[in-house]
């Protein structure tokens, strides 16, 4: 029993000493459960998609693809776009989807192209390819705005007439864009999902009982998943409507549905790929490139698929992003997007070779609790908010070289293990 | 870094460099641009960033690849200045102290790194380059909590210590100063340039030693070296603190130089420049030696130097040159990782 203690305390060692630390920086900024609740679906919602975009690569056993800054800048360039164009609404939106997707192909492609002349390498491959793309964007954004481009927009373009401000706000069009479209008290929301979960798992025990003709017991134990989450949510509605506190809270903060239902479908997306002849391929590029290659697949075609979808998803991300924000920095919004989505990720528990979506959301939850905790708790403790705001920028770095270390250190102990095994030497 | 045909030991795109910076030269001067500044600066700059090129050498020959962690040097060079200039240390002694006490600090720190990246075989850079980011972030909280009272180092609001620090009453310039010589125009900063030629020398005999010998052919071909009897870890160990030494020392001769400590963020990206400059000089991840040091450090601060002002002055706008460094220097190191071996998938 305490062998399987130490061995799960072991693997999940990043989660458990973020959860304490979230807990511990939660109780120590002093703000109300409606203030730190509001703020987390917020960022949990803005950041989502952005850290899912990080899972394809990391199935394809590329590691963790830091190459992302390319598709949020992509999301970027078509934001920008369509408020010089003073589109808005959904059609405006979806415009600036179509562009930034493009976009993030060409991108793709080129990140791709790089990792299959770097395999083995690709993270600080990506982390460095991040820099320079951030050295052509902003010389794209700098010089071919209003030189090369034409552009004659003064709410964009500098005074000189030539390069993009370094903040532009976006037009009540594309301002909240998707949050707005419906947002409802958390209760509201919970209501809503509980139902549909209702439903569903009703529908699905009723079609194999008297469609497929399968015995009640057997149905239960193949959805008891689907069952648990919904027996959790009727608890989780019920706990709100009749605790006080938590009505109160649960009614006042908002949740953006339409975004939820939006970072749904890209976890749909994501899941159907998996499944699909692709989805195959790529997990088995991912275990071993050579079996992969001998079983015909063609490895280094995969591999860049692989970084398109995620340039993609990266893109999509930065637009969920960047509406709920309302502006844009030019030139620093897509900087850190990689290092702060792969921070999450790893946070949520991933490593370099397995991350799941249940794990995108445990660590953007973590992760970004403790982000915008972090300088109020340091502010309260040293009454110096500047010291949690460095120890915020600490723990993103630091997650990583303690996930990375972790991780090649066991990987490198398990094959001597394996070693001394084949060899019969203690 | 393009193998085949060399001439006078450098390769096409050295030679390349080379005729680009000639053809700069002659465009600054068309341009009505003082040459003999740009000269100047050039040599400046190249003993200001030396030392750190220099640290790349025993890490690429350890067999521990480009040292992405150099920061971590820096940050305990940094911290020995900083205790110089609060205990009010002048002139060249007080700069010696610091070389000592930088020494002392980093073959700790030096230990440390090595021994976790020999924990870390085949993720050196990744892990280095993170663990870098790492310590200088947390060092960014210790600048704010050490117990610095020196007025001229200390905030003189709140608590903390100044994000830059001058070194104008302790030891601006000692080193370039030192027998500094004008010759038609252009000065040359004699005692920085010679400290890094003694450098050079002493790590050419370094690699001529045993102890060098084992490190090479360890570092090229680590099954090799274990079968005659080479204890790899050690010898990466010594690899990694000579590099991590290196760039403690560095920072100091770059501060004087340059006239300043820089804190906080700044040491951040140290790292990107060095590996750029000794990529240029035609190391790869895996073979370097001595020339390719001298010859990335002179091309790549050169190009920098003369280059971007001359494009500036061309393109008649000034914030280009940065934008330009970024593309540059990571253009550079994104060429050399797509050369590394085994990396190619088909």
């Amino acid at each position: 029993m305490s062998e399987k203690i130490g061995a799960f305390l072991k693997k999940n060692i990043v989660t458990i000493v973020f959860t304490l630390l979230c807990v511990f920086s939660i109780i120590n900024s002093g703000q109300s459960a409606t203030f730190i609740l509001q703020e987390l679906i917020a960022r949990v919602s803005r950041n989502a998609v952005l850290i899912l975009s990080l899972l394809m690569p990391v199935l394809c056993g590329m590691g963790l693809n830091f190459s992302i800054v390319l598709g949020a800048a992509a999301g970027q360039i078509g934001l920008i776009l369509i408020t010089h164009w003073n589109l808005g609404g959904l059609e405006g939106v979806l415009i600036c989807v179509g562009i930034a997707s493009a976009l993030s192909v060409i991108f793709g492609l080129f990140a791709g192209g790089i990792f299959n002349r770097t395999a083995g390498q690709e993270m600080i491959t990506g982390m460095i390819i991040g820099y320079f793309a951030k050295g052509i964007f902003d010389l794209g954004f700098l010089k071919l705005f209003g030189k090369i481009i034409p552009m004659e927009n003064p709410t964009l373009i500098l005074t000189g007439g030539v390069g993009l401000k370094n903040t532009i706000d976006f037009n009540s069009g594309i301002k909240y864009v998707f949050d707005k479209i419906l947002q409802v008290p958390l209760l509201d929301a919970v209501l809503w999902c509980m139902l549909a979960m209702l439903l569903l798992s009703v529908a699905s025990v009723l079609l194999s009982v008297f469609w497929k003709k399968q015995q009640l017991q057997e149905v239960l134990k193949k959805n008891s998943r689907i069952l648990v989450a919904t027996g959790l949510l009727i608890a989780l509605y019920l706990a709100m409507l009749f605790i006080p506190p938590l009505l109160k809270v649960s009614i006042v903060v908002k949740v953006p549905l339409f975004t939820a239902a939006l970072i749904a479908f890209v976890c749909l997306i994501n899941a159907y790929i998996s499944k699909t002849k692709l989805g195959q391929d790529i997990r088995t590029c991912g275990q071993d490139m050579q079996v992969a290659a001998a079983a015909g697949i063609k490895v280094a075609r995969t591999r860049i698929i692989a970084t398109v979808i995620s340039t993609i998803f990266a893109s999509w991300g930065q637009i969920i992003y960047l509406q709920n924000m309302g502006l844009v920095n030019t030139y620093t919004s897509h900087e850190q997007v990689g290092m702060y989505a792969v921070a999450a990720l790893l946070v949520g528990g991933a490593s370099i070779k397995k991350a799941t979506i249940s794990q995108v959301f445990l660590g953007a939850l973590l992760f970004h609790v403790l982000f915008f905790t972090m300088p109020l708790a340091g502010l309260k403790l040293f009454s110096d908010a500047q010291i949690g705001e460095y120890f915020r920028v600490f723990i993103s770095y630091g997650v990583i070289a303690a996930s990375l270390a972790l991780y090649v250190w066991n990987q490198s102990a398990n094959r001597k293990k394996s070693l001394q095994r084949i060899s019969g030497v203690k | 870094m393009l193998e085949g045909k060399r001439f006078l030991g450098m390769g096409l795109s050295q030679i390349i460099i080379i005729i680009f910076l000639l053809l700069l030269l002659v465009g600054a001067s068309t341009l009505g641009m003082d040459i003999s500044t740009l000269l100047s600066d050039s040599l400046v700059r190249i003993g200001m960033n030396a030392i750190f090129v220099l640290a790349m050498l025993p890490t690429i020959q350890s067999g521990v690849g480009l040292n992405f962690g150099l920061p971590i040097g820096i940050i305990f060079g940094l911290l020995a200045g900083l205790i110089t200039v609060e205990n009010r240390m002048t002139g060249f002694s007080g700069f010696m102290t610091a070389v000592l006490l930088a020494v002392l600090f980093s073959v700790i720190a030096g230990y440390l790194y090595g021994a976790l990246l020999n924990r870390m075989r085949g993720s050196e850079m990744m892990v280095g380059n993170y663990l870098n980011f790492s310590v200088i972030s947390l060092m960014c909280i210790g600048w704010m909590v050490l117990p610095f009272t020196n007025g001229k180092i200390t905030w003189a609001m709140g608590s903390g210590v100044r994000s830059t620090i001058t070194l104008e009453e302790n030891y601006e310039k000692i080193l370039d100063s030192l027998w500094s010589i004008r010759i038609g125009g252009i000065t040359i900063p004699t005692g920085t340039l010679l400290l890094v030629v003694v450098l050079c020398i002493l790590m050419w005999l370094f690699t001529r030693s045993k102890f060098g010998i084992m490190l090479m052919s360890s570092g090229g071909n680590p099954m090799f070296g274990r079968s005659i009897g080479i204890d790899n870890d050690r010898v990466r160990l010594v690899g990694t603190m000579l590099s991590t030494v290196l760039g403690a020392v560095g920072i100091l001769v770059y501060a004087q130089s340059f006239g300043f400590y820089q804190l906080y963020t700044s040491p951040i990206m140290m790292a990107y420049p060095a590996i750029s400059a000794i990529l240029i000089g035609g190391a790869t991840t895996k073979r370097v030696s001595i020339f390719n040091v001298v010859i990335g450090v002179t091309l790549y601060q050169s190009i920098l130097t003369i280059a971007l002002p001359v494009a500036s002055e061309m393109l008649s706008d000034s914030s280009l040159s940065e934008i330009l460094r970024t593309i540059v220097s990571n253009g550079i190191i994104l060429y050399a990782l797509t050369k590394l071996d085994g990396g190619r998938v088909k």
